[in-house]
């Protein structure tokens, strides 16, 4: 059975005729071809590849079907960079070398945004283990995670030292 | 090479950020499974739910039946392309070699769970599985065997009944008088270590995309390691010309550890089925898939003994090494090639002058080993790392002590097994680790800690490291070539393009090699573009294996580079209207050459290449236009290599037989590191995917052969959560065999963890007695050894 | 890895809709959070040919602490009982549970009437639960609301006009203390053992109330009745927890499985029984 979807997708609708079974990871891949997150595992959702802002929160879009998002805002990393300037985790991931083949990389970064996001607003300051613990829903093989961590320090500090109106142009789901 | 004259930092040996990264970190990466192609079909495949059965019958008429569906090929429709393996596809090895028959699909038998068994071709992707749950297929059960021990006992379950056994490969290596050294030994350490069935999975599972077309021929995108060596071997499966083959690895693969290097029956399929079906022809593998067929590796027994004088001096060894290499149907490696090279690394980097090792590859009903980084030698480095320091505590000599006493010295060493190490510094990296760790200061903790009843723990790790493989050892293994080849071309407006033979996944090549040309034609990195991975782009080359970007391939590409050099001065001094003379006359900096006589006479690199592409008629009479140049390169040794050490500290909980890891410390020999950052990356994740395997991630199989890890709930990759942070330290020896002095990275760092962690351990649990010889290292394995003793 | 075909999706806005839909269709699956239904339709486990999506009723989205009843929506996600206060307070072992299952992504869509729902025994909410003594408040179209403790509820258990609108339980006189230790093998993991513990303190810190449940065990989250009892009457503080632990540990009936042994698993009742109550200590609620 088919249904009509629409999703904003950083700013844009996307339109689709699309089986109810389709999941929105797919949707978004391969109906408004923005290939920027990936899919990595197979029915039990845990490599985190697909990751993407939904409503605001860090949601794995394969545990999704796309009727669901009918009529939701999305972010994917696709609308990270804003008026052609890197958002701060990109730049931390980059200066840090925190990615190798970028197949997860998605995945980090849209669940870090909903992270740092959160972290900055309530002003705390956390500590490796806690930063570890964020990220666990994202799987990578190549960096072994310790660049990773280093860029999300750098991206808190650097959100830390702006203002509440510089911070809010990055995070606008 | 940079003069005083421009006074530029090189860029060889800066931590420049990467080129790739900015198109993977704004969702841009392009990976098999992005691609699309007008009237592409979708392949799935039914698999086999039995370890070892006859196949009576396939019905796939209700599948058929099913709108969508175009087709189902079973091992029927495929027998006529006949057996995969040939002399290209065999490792040809000293020893008792035997060859799997087999074609892409089983034609009347699978052979374990996960086995293929029949090919679905759909328009939608999502309507695969509604198809294949519609397949009915008949099984008459056989008798399967699923451990190795097993399989080799008389009477056993065969898988090739042909064979007469179960072995597909057997050899015995002995080196000196191995009888008299263990006679005359002060102490013989003799134990049994089990390596478990573990390996490199990437996060990216395989994917292909295959057409068929009058204009190209058969085109294939394909996450692989290896274009041009699949593309031959496609060739000559396929019985077509190479040259109406095309085999593209993209831009970005997702990661490849070994598991992306052999040619795979699916692949193979996907390609017929293209030509079958006039239709491009898509697989994306589920994760599913990914755990049951491939990544399996490591699953090897060592008997191993070590013969010793009193001073801890090691005299000899001998080991009977088995390897549980499943069904064996893998081509290029047919699963024993890892194990071979895991016996040829035994004694790593400890100097025994005698060895005595009894290597038998064994098939069972379980997926085939595919190579995983580290190479089949994970298992006989644990083995070899944990009983240095068995013996160590039995003549009560200092772990770091005996390492000291056993480690190589003199360079260029060769092992008793034919292993060439040509430079390194253990010494020096004992002494860094000693430091970095803090030793005897741990040591006083670890003994107040232990008067409290914790569980402090410190252990080692030694090993060598190979940077690529020369051809003198791939031609006669496997009739492919170890050489680096890199073929450069500046573009009119004096930027250059590289193209390699060598594709990346995600090791940053494209950095690395840019960074390389950079120095020798004074222009900057992001002046070079880097060419890879397509068959129609880039020389032969036998792809990106054994750690050989920075050994082999940086030096062809600086062969390349420098190749270019003589005709580059020489327009350059025909256009200034100098003298004619040799690139040792000039400089190249900031994008000029420049006299090194007259500084002030110079010309940008793109004015030479302008009028050497535009302009032919303005080059120096007799000179034929244009700027490529091709390099090959060949070390003058069979193994260049890195000499590494690693260190942990743990904390045990033996109530729960949990641990933390405190510290992990890599003193790592990177030769000369192109970019410091990028090694570094490489020493993390190798550690990091070492530590996953040693500790959380088995295949298991349930006696009758069932798989029981099959997705990501129960083979237990690591999270950021359940690792420590590591901590590396450079300890740099330039090798002598290649201009820059670089070593490969990346397939060393995996194998030091298992022996150091392990070491560690059993050296926290010392006041308890226990032994540490198997993994993974679960905490119930831990509590339960702990127990054992206590009962 | 792809669901089986789905006929009809529906997104009602409110309960007596949703009740009306299920009465319809009998054979509907309710879709809440989604965690751990989607793997499970992506397996093919289950088929839903008719899905009701309930993530539009936004009257079960609310936590609400009384005087003497606690009720979480059935759409209250895993993150917003982390974030209650006063959850926190009257629940830690809910909110301890809350925050130990899966990732961060998980957390933010998951819902725990979802966890309860699907009567996984490696869940992490209904042994908290179970130690609240909690039950889910069911609606149905015909009849009024009924209460099922949720020691004995699973998901199919349900009518064919009924949903599961909120996980309900009473908040007494006295004061809360209590946590959730969960033993995995990685982060991301399910419980191979894990302990619930809630008490009530009355006065002099008094234990009068005392709750300890068992979850990873077979068939399903198990109370330690002796090892509760034994914590009833002593002051908070002075008990033994190594002997309660060790109590609990004997009591419980524990399984071999690909996980783990029941020996070793009697070993991790053991220590997470004595962690949790350690733990409890630490994060009483309450003046």
């Amino acid at each position: 059975m088919k249904q009509d979807v629409a999703i904003n997708l950083n700013g844009e609708i996307y339109t689709g005729r699309v089986e109810l079974r389709t999941v929105l990871v797919d949707f978004i891949r391969e109906v408004a071809g923005l290939t920027g997150i990936h899919v990595g595992c197979g029915f039990e959702g845990r490599c985190g590849s697909c990751t993407v802002i939904l409503e605001g929160v860090a949601v794995k879009s394969c545990l999704m079907l796309a009727i669901q998002a009918d009529g939701a805002k999305v972010l994917t990393p696709e609308g990270l960079a804003r008026g052609g300037e890197l958002h701060p985790l990109q730049t931390a991931f980059r200066d840090h070398h925190g990615l190798q083949c970028g197949f997860c990389t998605p995945g980090f970064l849209m669940t870090l945004y909903d992270y740092v996001k959160d972290i900055v607003a309530r002003g705390e300051v956390p500590d490796e283990v806690q930063i570890r613990q964020a990220m666990a829903g994202v799987l990578c093989r190549c960096t072994g995670y310790v660049n990773i961590v280093a860029a999300v320090r750098q991206t808190i500090d650097r959100l830390n030292a702006m203002t509440p109106a510089e911070r809010q142009k990055w995070f606008p789901l | 090479m940079k003069s005083e004259i421009s006074g530029d930092v090189p860029w060889v040996g800066q931590s420049i950020k990467r080129k790739e990264d900015h198109r993977l970190l704004i969702g841009e990466g392009s990976y098999v499974a992005d691609i699309t192609m007008p009237r592409m079909l979708h392949v799935g495949f039914l698999r086999s739910p039995h370890a070892h059965a006859r196949i009576l019958r396939i019905d796939a008429t209700a599948a058929l039946a099913l709108p969508g569906v175009m087709g189902v090929v079973t091992g029927q429709d495929t027998a006529y392309l006949g057996s995969i393996l040939s002399d290209l596809s065999v490792p040809n090895l000293p020893g008792e070699t035997k060859r799997p028959i087999f074609g892409p699909l089983p034609l009347d038998e699978v052979k374990y769970v996960g086995d293929l068994v029949a090919a679905v071709i759909v328009q939608e992707r999502q309507a695969l599985e509604d198809a294949i749950d519609l397949i009915e297929v008949a099984y008459e059960l056989l008798p399967s065997v699923i451990d190795a021990e097993a399989a080799l006992r008389p009477g056993a379950p065969l898988l090739y009944p042909e064979w007469g056994d179960n072995v597909v490969y057997h050899q015995r290596l002995e080196k000196g008088d191995v009888d008299g050294a263990f006679a005359s030994a002060d102490l013989v350490v003799r134990e049994r270590f089990r390596g478990h069935r573990c390996g490199a999975t990437p996060m990216e599972p395989r994917s292909c995309l295959a057409s068929f077309n009058a204009a190209e021929g058969l085109v294939l995108w394909l996450t692989t390691q290896r274009s041009h060596i699949k593309r031959h071997l496609l060739a000559e499966f396929f019985k077509m010309p190479d040259n109406k083959i095309r085999v593209i690895a993209p831009k970005d693969v997702g990661g490849g550890f070994g598991v992306k290097a052999p040619l795979y029956r699916e692949e193979i399929l996907v390609c017929h089925l293209a030509m079958r079906f006039g239709r491009p022809i898509k697989w994306i593998e589920n994760r599913q898939e990914n755990l049951q067929n491939i990544g399996q590796e490591r699953d090897q027994i060592h008997e191993l003994e070590i013969a010793l004088t009193r001073e801890g001096k090691i005299l000899a060894l001998r080991d009977r090494m088995v390897a549980n290499c499943g069904d064996a149907r893998v081509p290029i490696y047919v699963s024993f090639a890892m194990p071979w090279l895991g016996m040829m690394y035994l004694p790593n980097g400890y100097t025994i002058p005698c060895v005595d090792i009894d290597l038998t590859c064994v098939v069972t009903n379980k997926a085939g080993l595919t190579p995983s980084r580290s190479f089949g030698s994970f298992s006989g480095r644990f083995a070899i790392d944990r009983i240095v320091d068995i013996a160590a505590r039995r003549l009560g000599i200092d772990p770091l002590e005996i390492r000291a006493r056993n480690c190589i010295r003199e360079f260029p060493y060769v092992t008793a097994t034919g292993v060439n190490v040509d430079s390194g510094d253990f010494l020096g990296a004992l002494a860094k680790i000693r430091d970095a760790l803090s030793y005897e200061a741990f040591r006083a903790e670890q003994a107040l800690a232990r008067k409290q009843g914790r569980y402090l723990g410190i252990g080692f790790s030694l090993g060598i490291e190979f940077s690529g493989l020369s051809s003198r050892i791939l031609v006669p293994m496997e009739r492919q070539p170890g050489y680096g080849v890199a073929t450069i071309r500046v573009d009119a407006n004096g930027q250059v393009q590289v193209a390699h033979g060598d594709q990346p996944q995600g090791q940053g090549h494209d950095t690395t090699i840019s960074q390389v040309v950079a120095d020798e034609l004074g222009i900057t990195p992001d002046d070079v573009n880097v060419i890879s991975g397509d068959t129609q782009s880039v020389p032969f080359a036998a792809g990106t294996l054994a750690s050989r970007m920075g050994g082999y391939t940086t030096s062809a590409v600086l062969l390349a580079a420098r190749g270019l050099k003589p005709k580059l001065v020489r327009i350059a001094a025909y256009l200034l209207g100098i003298e004619a003379s040799g690139p040792e006359n000039f400089v190249f900096s900031r994008g000029e050459i420049v006299w090194r006589n007259d500084p002030a006479k110079h010309i940008s690199l793109a004015h030479v290449a302008e009028t050497a592409l535009l302009a032919p008629t303005e080059l120096p009479p007799g000179m034929d236009g244009g700027l490529n140049y091709t390099a090959h390169f060949e070390a003058d040794t069979n193994g260049m290599h890195s000499c590494n050490v690693h260190g942990v500290i743990v904390e045990v909980f033996p109530q729960s037989g949990q641990f933390d890891i405190l510290r992990y410390v890599a003193v790592d020999d990177a030769g000369r590191a192109i970019n410091p950052m990028v090694v570094q990356g490489q020493l993390h994740g190798g550690i990091a995917l070492g530590i996953s395997n040693a500790c959380f991630e088995e295949y298991v199989y349930s006696e009758s052969g069932d798989q029981l890890a099959t997705s990501l709930q129960d083979y237990l990759i690591a999270s950021a959560r359940d690792l420590p942070h590591i901590e590396t330290v450079e300890h740099n020896v330039p090798t002598p065999h290649n201009p820059l002095g670089a070593k490969g990275k990346g397939e060393g760092p995996t194998g030091m963890v298992p022996g150091a962690l392990g070491n560690a351990l059993e050296d926290a649990l010392v006041p308890l007695h226990v032994s540490i010889t198997e993994m993974p290292f679960t905490p119930e394995r831990l509590w339960r050894l702990v127990e054992a003793v206590r009962d | 890895m792809y669901p089986k075909p789905i006929e009809r999706y529906f997104a009602p806005s409110s309960v007596a809709e949703t009740l009306a839909l299920r009465a319809s269709y009998p054979q509907a699956v309710f879709l809440a959070g989604g965690q751990s239904l989607l793997p499970l339709m992506k397996a093919r486990r289950i088929a839903a040919q008719t899905l009701i999506d309930i993530n539009g009723l936004r009257e079960l989205t609310d936590i609400e602490v009384g005087t003497d009843v606690a009720r979480v929506g059935a759409l209250v996600r895993y993150r917003d009982a982390v974030e209650h206060p006063g959850l926190r307070m009257q629940a830690n072992v809910l909110v301890d549970a809350a925050l130990s299952v899966g990732d961060l992504q998980v957390r933010n869509r998951g819902t725990l009437v979802g966890s309860l729902c699907f009567g996984d025994l490696t869940g992490d909410i209904a042994p908290a639960a179970m130690a609240l003594g909690a039950h889910v408040r069911i609606m149905s179209s015909t009849q009024g609301p009924r209460l099922v403790p949720v020691s004995s509820f699973k998901g199919e258990g349900l009518r064919r006009d009924e949903i599961v609108t909120h996980l309900e339980f009473r908040i007494t006189q006295g004061r809360p203390a209590g946590a959730y230790i969960k033993y995995g093998r990685v982060a991301q993991d399910r419980a191979i053992v894990s302990a619930a513990v809630h008490l009530v303190l009355g006065a002099s810190n008094c234990i009068e109330q005392a709750a300890i449940v068992i979850g990873g065990v077979a068939p399903g989250p198990m109370f330690a009745r002796s090892a509760s009892q034994e914590l009833i009457g002593r002051v908070f503080g002075t008990e033994t927890h190594s002997a309660v632990a060790a109590a609990a540990s004997v009591e419980i009936v524990t399984q071999d499985d690909a996980m783990a042994s029941a020996i070793y698993r009697k070993q991790l009742i053991f220590l997470a029984v004595q962690r949790a109550l350690q733990r409890s200590h630490v994060t009483r609620g309450g003046v």
